[in-house]
């Protein structure tokens, strides 16, 4: 532990422990690659990509709310060191207490404050949250490719397979199993980086730069020889066309039909495209999964807008009706979308007097003001929506499909203080009705 | 648009499609009152059941072209 093992020791000990050749490491901090602990030395070792990479999003995430201290605490924590196997947060539990440890735990603390104290800043936590899934991204994907150039990627099975078939003849590889890099390779004499064979090759095993491998005109025809999977797909045509045959069919009715029959129309051209585009494909280009589904959500809609009561009009408008007197209000009001609001508290009542009168709002509000000393009759029928009637909490909204409710109301003194009585027939098709006392 | 094999399994999805448009276009129309979600669910159906005549398809093709094939392998050899 005292003197640091050399890479060549090191990956002679990863690759001694029982682990099949070609198989990834296990994540361990590393001791050479060192600054502080060795997360980052470790991670990219791991991931095979250049630790300053890891320590320069570790540093950006731990100013930008802590998340970098948290991740590298933990990691301290709870990756163990190369050759050892235990961790240090288990070491730390069994009692053995040393600096490394507390450090650690200081640092996932000293995160965990600063990220507390970030919760509030959203722009921040975002910018942390998305450089943490791209760092962690890249680190996977490079992990993933070093995994599969090295061939680590077959089950036992096949791998026995190929282990007992007899050799065959192999192309010269385009890039000799995983590439050389600076950070893994010892620095060799002459200052140049990388194995001693490839020193001669100027910038081999680099992250960016030219290519490993050879590329030359062969390899070029072979690429552009490759068969292309044939793509007829009439899907995307056939989603545009429906797409305008929709936006006509609305727009032609939107002015003269109600909205439910508008979008009916123009919903059912849509689906006719689809149901040609998909008669089409039956012998010229493809259809596939895509233009099922959209058939299925076009029908979904459909099957919403014929349930749309046909009194919903397409225009929304705020309506105000308050008459003046009780020789003055209509036998009934009607409002297609919108706001309607139905004053009858700006004339007085003779004790017997009785006015009816029905109100009906397709989609929208319907807001009925009465007099405070009336005797109310009424039936209120809502399509999906709420009622509610006088003296009902105002936050206690409960929507509730195909509603009716008859209900005969009393001023406060009782059916004695009644000044006249008003029937009423309220009904909404979608939205909520809502009766005050003046 | 490139022609291929005809394949009855979508020709079973643009009828019935193509039906349930109808369907709806006429109740649009005021012609037919229907209720909503019927023609939803028949179109699932009928999209479930072009599914399971691709599926036949493919399935038949495939022994037809094994059979076909078979005779060729075997034929120099007997």
């Amino acid at each position: 532990m005292t003197d640091a093992p050399t890479v060549a020791d090191e990956s002679e000990g990863t690759a001694g422990s029982g682990e099949p050749r070609g198989a990834a490491a296990p994540l361990r901090r590393g001791r050479d690659q060192k600054m502080i602990s060795g997360v980052c030395g470790g991670l990219g070792r791991y991931c095979d990509v250049d630790p300053v990479i890891f320590r320069v999003v570790l540093s950006v995430l731990a100013l930008a709310g802590g998340l970098g201290l948290i991740v590298y605490g933990f990691c301290w924590l709870l990756v163990p060191l190369v050759g050892e196997d235990e961790n240090e947060g288990r070491r730390l539990l069994s009692g053995r207490v040393e600096g490394p440890a507390l450090t650690a735990v200081l640092c996932a603390l000293v995160g965990c404050g600063l990220f507390l104290s970030m919760l509030n800043n959203g722009g921040v936590m975002w910018f942390s949250f998305m450089l943490t899934l791209a760092a962690g991204g890249a680190g996977y994907w490079a992990h993933q490719r070093r995994y599969a150039e090295s061939g680590g990627a077959v089950d036992p099975a096949t791998a026995q397979a190929v282990a007992d078939a007899p050799p065959e003849a192999k192309a010269p590889p385009t890039r000799g199993g995983p590439g050389p890099s600076w950070w893994r390779d010892p620095i060799v004499k002459d200052g140049t980086t990388g194995l001693p064979g490839a020193a001669g090759t100027a910038g081999a095993g680099y992250l960016w730069g030219p290519d490993d491998g050879p590329y030359d005109k062969a390899m070029t025809r072979a690429e552009r020889a490759r068969r292309v999977r044939d793509r007829s797909s009439i899907g995307g045509w056939i989603f545009l066309v429906a797409l305008a045959t929709a936006a006509a069919g609305i727009r032609l009715s939107w002015h003269h039909q109600p909205l439910g029959t508008s979008l009916e129309i123009g919903l059912a051209g849509a689906l006719a495209v689809f149901g040609l585009g998909m008669l089409v494909s039956c012998r010229y280009g493809r259809t596939g999964a895509g233009t099922a589904i959209l058939t299925v959500v076009t029908c979904a809609l459909l099957a919403a807008a014929t349930a749309l009561p046909r009194s919903v009009t397409t225009d929304w408008s705020r309506e105000t009706w308050a008459p003046a007197a009780a020789s003055a209000v209509r036998p009934s009001y009607k409002l297609g979308g919108g706001v309607g609001e139905l004053k009858l508290d700006r004339f007085r009542l003779t004790d017997d007097q009785t006015v009816r009168t029905r109100a009906d709002v397709g989609a929208g509000k319907l807001a009925v003001t009465v007099p405070r000393d009336a005797r109310l009759k009424l039936t209120i029928r809502t399509g999906l929506g709420d009622i509610r009637l006088p003296g009902e909490r105002g936050d206690d909204i409960d929507i509730e499909p195909g509603r009716e409710r008859t209900v005969t109301l009393d001023p406060k003194g009782g059916a004695r203080a009644a000044h006249g009585t008003l029937v009423l027939r309220l009904s909404v098709g979608l939205g909520n009705v809502e009766v005050t006392r003046s | 648009m490139k022609r291929h094999p005809v394949e009855p399994g979508k020709l079973v999805a643009g009828l019935v499609v193509l039906g349930v448009a109808t369907v709806y276009g006429l109740d649009a129309a005021g012609e037919w009152d229907v209720r909503s979600l019927v023609p939803l669910m028949v179109l699932v159906g009928g999209l479930c059941a072009a599914g399971l005549v691709s599926a036949l398809t493919y399935l038949t093709r495939r022994t037809r072209a094994r059979t076909r094939a078979r005779p060729l392998e075997n034929g120099p050899r007997t």
